[in-house]
């Protein structure tokens, strides 16, 4: 699964970023499977998620007695200016250490679940599009790439946020540092693991859309097309459907509170960005136009990626049944291929290919769209707030 | 990125593209007369595409728009390969394209230079803050727009193409098919064209007479230019309304074509001229009853499903052609109508400062964008509704043999929960409640805006009694 | 009244009829241009160039006696602009006009649709025809008596407004008070307009609703159908008549109809008591005679019927899938008919819509916001002095909010009747377990789910509860924006004075900013404790 399937250096690319995140998910333990290259099955192992926790409890033991909310002078100046940022900062502090303890616990606590849906798609991988082309879903290989840009840059930034905010140096600074730098680096990989699965469902359905178009062509062709061919598609993607319902099921409560975390962090930074520029009249140096900005957006950046695989993975769904009304116009079709093209579309109707988080909100376009609207009017109440204060 | 990664190939029309004989008699086309839409008489249209002249041109409808945007490089000066298909552009037309590009981005670094530094200060002249940083706001959201339309544009160039070439197509085959010309009168998009052109110059005429002091050359450029991007967005939106309307044409045909078999005109034409009680469809009336209604039901059926599927892959490749752009102008026109309203209210009930200029200004800009919004959501919401239309009249067909009914149901079955939709970049579909919702939108903001007025205000009023 | 002579429509009251009184009142009051003899004569509303003639005169008329009420009271006003910010005069100025904008929107949709709403209730006569001949007759008297109702509570309300407005807050010792009385003109036309729309959308749901009853008395008639066949026929004429539904449907159904309906279970089950209680013990006859035995005209005629139903009970329709999928077919055609009248008739009323609920949102969040400032002893524009009391404010809000309301109700719950019938249908392909029927139910629904009959205000947003939410929500953030300036001013103007006060007194300009400080953070609803002057 983690193989590269080509030899292009796209490819190569792609397999790097899927074998980096893969060791490095072991190496922050929070991947705590075996594989057993000859079942070729995922195993759960006790000593991994051991060793996970005792990590995170020191990593987490780490940022504490390093405090490295130091009490830089820029923050004290904001925080005295605005009692509300003090406040906002707060509530931002204990949801992303919520989040960080959340997720890995959760990851610890429903990994059978995980393994049995990692198990099923290596599974289909290996019984049923092993025979399949894999190269020519640029899709997927750039969303693999992306993710794993934005996971090393969000890192980067993170290293580059806190150390340039800081003053001065100090050996236990940089130990803070580093250990919360690793603390969001597994809350990062962490979230990826979901981007991944979906993007590898996103393949499946695009290689079953692409085989369906064929028979489409074949049929347009005026040759034969018997309907096992459409019926063992439909197993497949009603497979990957169930597969797809069960990964949201787990990653659901992750998803929303990184996604949150990411926007209140946007909104944070902006809200702080205005409030030292514009209200306390500081001059421009350096590291206020380079240090907040990049952050925030890289952070932006890597709210779009989460939702634009949502999205791209619920249009693929949706071409299903447009491809499906192709078979509309052939002549003559066969009775028993027709019944089986009307089960694919009524079961097309009747269960999308979507991501619904916590039963709240699907995640697409239109819903990061809304989010978005959303921030940036919280942005301006915060400002007319800041406004009132003078 | 664009959102529609994976193309949907049509299955290759080649084989079946003549399945079975062409019906061009005197029969069928009284009788499932299209006179609702084709201008000409049926004579002209029975005559067949072989007295007309070869090179005649394609899209002649909208030829107005399209040579403006042809010549402001936003469209590709194609070639015309035959009454139904265009090529590529030849090489000195693209060379003139790319070059009329380049002058475009050129022209705007200059501006984006100009705005950041203090040549064009004199242009923001007005008395308030808020007012400047909202004029400037605008000036770069404006270019910003251009800019990303000019880059679309010059990135779909073949897509556009392609779209193109499968719309002539498609008449074609609906010549060929039933002799019918789908062409109807865009007077629209002339009249929005003159519109907009005499708009931006009273525009640009107000706002020279405001500034006071001789203008620079800086400054002049920058407004001329301000004023051509703002018309050749707004000529772009325009041809955007007149593809979907040409789609809405289409699908319009396919429907009417459709609705012959409904239930209620069958009854009409049973009953004669007598039963017309029911008023639907275009109201005609076929005394002659006929007494193989649905003889035709099957192939002409079999057709229409086809040409919807062609329609709406078009409709989706305009959607993927014009989704940036059309999201960027949103946000654009947002921004302006939200600001001019704010600028009016201010000037309403500020006590004895009125003054007529910027009223005009106020009024010309929102006059402009109001009528824009209002003609692509209009485009948008019939071409969405009468797609959506088919499926609601194939259920009126009611066909007594069973092979009919599973010809409905194959048809119906695939198109359960499947709406079509006009998306701006899938953020939220573009159809008659966009409109309402943008004012909703607008509403807000300006509650806002004036809030934030009312803060400054009392800042202003604040310091006041320190001095004292 | 002269009927039409053909004996199939002679069988069929025209809905029209209903609308007698209606009408007249319409007419003389200048709603709708119509010609008054030839309604009375033939039922139909044809057009009529004097009625054309006397509408517009009396739209102008109204709007000259508007515009003089608005400046004979307006004097009050013009002290008020000065004193108030200039927001609320122009807001107020606003809401004076929208009542007559709206006034002006129904009269001239009314003159654009003369000819078109004739039309349609030929059709609905049609449909009704049709009803008929697949054997479901209604009753259009329920309408009558709805008209007469809401005409008394339109009156009623209008005139409680009116004479308590008039008798508490008007001076009513000048003639020129007499002019208030125009006040009341454009609420009052506007409501009689919406009770035609109301009543016709009442009318199309009673429609959707005969087509369900009636497939679901298939569905009942072929239970007994095969109770009968399966020999166990006292079973089945034991229970009492009212619980005709077949046992094992009961909490099914019942569901249903909670869900989807609005039709309670009592109304289909009176009919049957009443007409056929006393003559034969057998349930499915009686059942089956409930459409025809309604107490109306055709009853002679379902008389003639009822020998003829009861021997066919036996061989229940259901069995017989031929004949079935005739009536089926005929019965989708006809929701297909109504939902088009459904839609037809939304197009035409559909600016008046926009415009009464542009008015109801305004008014509504004026009405509150006036009472807020009369509360506060602020003064408020002379046309909303029903305001200053809250008893009339009340009346007049629900009297508002009760149009709206019931409009948008009505619209939800008709096309919600209108998507039950594909229940109704499956119900019947479920009982019959036929193979073939089965197939043609299959294929109807699938035509029922594309009949979409959905209510909207001229495609901008679309008339059901999820709406009613929305602007009950989108009423309540107004209204507090607009306090929320309200007391913005009024602290700016106290602070203004306090200052000036403490001018006079040299040396304290500190205290002052100070106080100015304290009191314009007030409405700062997080940090007020934690205050930080900086200037």
């Amino acid at each position: 699964m983690f193989r590269p399937s080509g030899s292009g250096f796209r490819q190569k690319l792609v397999g790097f970023t899927l074998k980096g995140a893969l060791y490095g998910s072991w190496i922050l333990g929070i991947f705590p499977f075996t594989y057993d290259s000859w079942t070729r099955k995922l195993h759960r192992s006790k000593w991994l998620i051991a060793y996970g926790l005792v990590l995170t409890t020191v990593l987490v033991a780490l940022v504490w007695t390093n405090d490295t909310e130091t009490e830089t002078p820029m923050r004290m100046e904001v925080f005295h200016r605005n009692p509300l940022a003090e406040q906002v900062n707060g509530i931002h502090d204990i949801q992303s250490l919520f989040t960080v303890a959340f997720i890995l616990l959760r990851g610890y606590w429903k990994s059978g679940d995980i393994e049995r849906i990692f198990n099923e798609l290596l599974d289909l991988q290996h019984r049923h599009f092993r025979h399949y082309p894999l190269e020519d879903c640029c899709s997927f290989d750039r969303f693999v790439v992306y993710k794993g840009v934005s996971v090393a840059v969000e890192f980067i930034s993170m290293v580059i946020l806190e150390l340039g905010m800081s003053p001065n140096f100090s050996q236990q600074l940089l130990v803070g540092v580093t250990s919360l730098c690793l603390m969001l680096l597994g809350v990062l990989l962490g979230a990826s693991h979901f981007h991944l699965a979906v993007v590898f469902i996103y393949r499946y359905v695009w290689i079953i859309n692409r085989d369906l178009l064929r028979l489409a062509n074949e049929l347009a062709d005026g040759k034969e097309v018997s309907s096992d061919r459409v019926d063992y598609l439909l197993g497949l993607y009603h497979r990957l459907l169930n597969i797809n319902t069960r990964l949201s099921d787990i990653y659901d409560y992750q998803m929303v509170l990184v996604m949150a975390s990411f926007l209140i962090a946007n909104v944070m930074g902006i809200y702080f960005f205005i409030i030292y520029t514009i209200s306390l009249h500081k001059d421009w140096d350096y590291m206020i136009l380079f240090v907040i900005p990049q952050a925030m957006i890289i952070n932006m950046f890597d709210f779009c990626l989460s939702i634009a695989v949502c999205d791209l993975a619920e249009r693929t769904g949706r071409q299903t049944s447009t491809i499906l009304k192709l078979f509309n116009d052939i002549e003559k079709l066969d009775k028993k291929l027709d019944r089986s093209i009307t089960e694919f579309a009524l079961f097309c109707s009747h269960r999308r290919l979507k991501f619904r988080h916590c039963g709240l909100f699907y995640v697409n376009y239109e819903m990061g769209f809304r989010m978005a609207i959303t921030s940036f009017l919280y942005l301006l109440f915060l400002i007319q707030f800041d406004f009132w204060n003078l | 990125m664009s959102p529609n990664t994976w193309v949907i190939e049509m299955p290759s029309q080649k084989s079946c593209s003549h399945p079975y004989p062409r019906r061009i008699s005197p029969y069928r086309t009284p009788s499932l007369n299209r006179d609702a839409f084709t201008r000409d008489s049926p004579a002209a249209a029975t005559s067949g595409p072989s007295t007309r002249s070869h090179n005649h041109p394609v899209f002649e409808d909208i030829r107005t728009i399209l040579s403006v945007l042809k010549a402001s490089g936003l469209m590709p000066i194609y070639e015309q390969v035959s009454n139904y298909e265009v090529g590529p552009p030849t090489k000195t037309n693209e060379f003139y394209s790319f070059f009329v590009r380049g002058v475009v981005h050129a022209l705007t670094i200059f501006n984006v230079y100009s705005l950041f530094t203090p040549i064009s200060a004199q242009l923001f002249y007005s008395y308030r803050e808020t007012d400047n940083v909202n004029q400037w706001i605008e000036l770069l959201l404006c270019i910003l727009t251009y800019t990303l339309t000019v880059f679309v544009c010059a990135r779909n160039t073949k897509s556009m193409l392609r779209i193109m070439n499968e719309i002539l197509q498609l008449d074609e085959e609906v010549r060929k098919q039933f002799g019918a010309n789908l062409n109807q009168n865009f007077g629209f998009s002339v009249k929005f064209l003159v519109g907009i052109a005499a708009c931006q110059t009273y525009i640009i005429v107000l706002k020279i007479y405001a500034v006071d002091g001789v203008i620079t050359p800086p400054s002049y450029i920058l407004l001329a230019f301000y004023a051509v991007q703002n018309g050749l967005t707004a000529t772009y939106i325009v041809f955007a309304s007149a593809l979907l309307r040409i789609v809405y044409i289409r699908f319009h045909f396919i429907n009417q074509l459709l609705n012959g078999y409904t239930y209620g005109q069958q009854q009409k034409r049973k009953g004669g001229g007598g039963g017309g009680r029911r008023h639907r469809g275009n109201g005609q009336h076929h005394p002659t009853p006929n007494p193989a209604i649905m003889e035709h039901f099957p192939e002409d059926s079999l057709f229409i499903y086809r040409m919807h599927n062609k329609l709406l892959r078009i409709y989706k490749g305009i959607n993927d052609c014009c989704n940036l752009i059309l999201v960027s102008f949103l946000g654009y026109s947002f921004y302006t109508v939200t600001t001019n309203c704010y600028n009016l209210f201010v000037q309403i009930t500020a006590k004895g400062m009125v003054s007529p200029n910027i009223l005009q200004w106020c009024f010309a800009w929102l006059c402009l964008h109001v009528s824009l919004l209002a003609l692509l959501s209009r485009s948008c919401g019939l071409t969405t509704r009468e797609a959506n239309a088919t499926s609601q009249i194939l259920s009126r067909v009611y066909a007594s043999s069973r092979e009919y009914q599973n010809i409905i149901d194959k048809f119906l079955t695939k198109s359960i929960k499947q709406e079509v939709q006009f998306t701006a970049y899938g953020f939220f579909a573009i159809d008659n409640s966009t409109l309402f919702k943008i004012f909703s939108a607008v509403t807000t903001y300006l509650v806002i805006l004036i809030q934030f007025k009312q803060l400054e205000d009392s800042k202003v009023e604040d310091p006041e009694p320190d001095q004292t | 009244m002269a009927r039409e002579q053909s004996s199939e429509a002679a069988a069929v009251q025209p809905l029209l009829e209903q609308f007698q009184q209606l009408f007249f009142i319409s007419k003389i009051v200048g709603i709708l241009p119509q010609d008054l003899d030839k309604f009375r004569s033939r039922n139909v509303l044809e057009k009529s160039r004097n009625g054309m003639i006397y509408m517009l005169v009396t739209l102008v008329v109204y709007v000259l006696l508007y515009n003089v009420l608005i400046y004979s009271f307006g004097e009050e006003d013009r002290t008020l602009k000065a004193s108030q910010s200039t927001l609320t005069f122009v807001i107020g100025l606003f809401l004076t006009y929208i009542g007559l904008i709206m006034m002006g929107t129904d009269q001239l949709t009314a003159l654009r649709n003369q000819g078109r709403i004739g039309e349609l209730y030929e059709r609905i006569r049609h449909v009704d025809e049709r009803l008929y001949q697949e054997k479901c007759v209604l009753d259009n008297s329920t309408i009558g008596r709805r008209i007469r109702i809401m005409l008394g509570m339109t009156i009623i309300f209008e005139l409680s407004i009116l004479l308590a407005t008039y008798i508490k807050l008007v001076d009513y010792t000048q003639w020129m008070s007499v002019l208030w009385l125009v006040s009341a003109i454009p609420t009052f036309i506007n409501t009689l307009d919406k009770i035609w729309f109301a009543v016709s959308l009442y009318a199309l749901k009673e429609r959707f609703e005969a087509i369900n009853a009636t497939l679901e008395e298939l569905v009942a008639t072929h239970e007994k159908f095969k109770l009968w066949l399966r020999g166990d026929q006292e079973a089945a004429a034991a229970p009492p008549l009212d619980s005709s539904q077949p046992p094992q449907y009961d909490s099914n159904l019942e569901y249903l109809y909670k869900e989807l309906g609005g039709l309670d279970m009592g109304s289909i089950g009176k009919g049957s008591s009443m007409s056929g209680s006393g003559k034969n013990k057998v349930a499915p006859v009686a059942h089956s005679m409930n459409s025809f035995g309604e107490p109306i005209d055709p009853s002679d005629k379902a008389g003639n019927r009822n020998p003829m139903a009861s021997n066919m009970v036996h061989e229940s329709e259901l069995g017989n899938a031929a004949k079935v999928e005739e009536k089926l077919n005929n019965l989708c055609q006809v929701h297909d008919e109504i939902c088009e009248i459904g839609k037809a008739m939304n197009e035409l009323w559909s600016y008046p819509i926009l415009s009464l609920m542009a008015y109801g949102f305004l008014i509504f969040t004026a009405q509150l916001y006036f009472l807020y400032c009369a509360t506060q002893f602020q003064s408020i524009p002379s046309l909303f002095r029903s305001a200053k009391n809250p008893l009339i404010t009340v009346i007049a809000l629900s009297y508002t909010s009760g149009k709206c309301v019931y409009l948008i109700y009505l619209s939800w719950k008709t096309s919600l009747a209108s998507k039950r019938t594909g229940i109704s249908l499956h119900k019947c392909g479920v009982v019959a377990d036929d193979n073939l029927l089965y197939e043609i139910v299959n294929h109807l629904s699938l035509k029922l789910l594309n009949h979409s009959v959905d209510f909207s205000a001229c495609g901008f947003f679309t008339l059901d509860m999820e709406t009613l939410y929305g602007v009950s929500g989108g009423i309540t953030s107004y209204l507090i924006i607009l306090i929320q300036f309200n007391l913005a001013a009024q602290q700016a103007k106290e602070a203004i004075q306090t200052f000036s006060s403490l001018n006079d007194t040299a040396g304290l300009v500190g205290a002052a900013t100070d106080m100015y400080n304290s009191s314009s953070t007030l409405h700062d609803l997080v940090t007020t404790t934690m205050l930080t002057p900086t200037g």
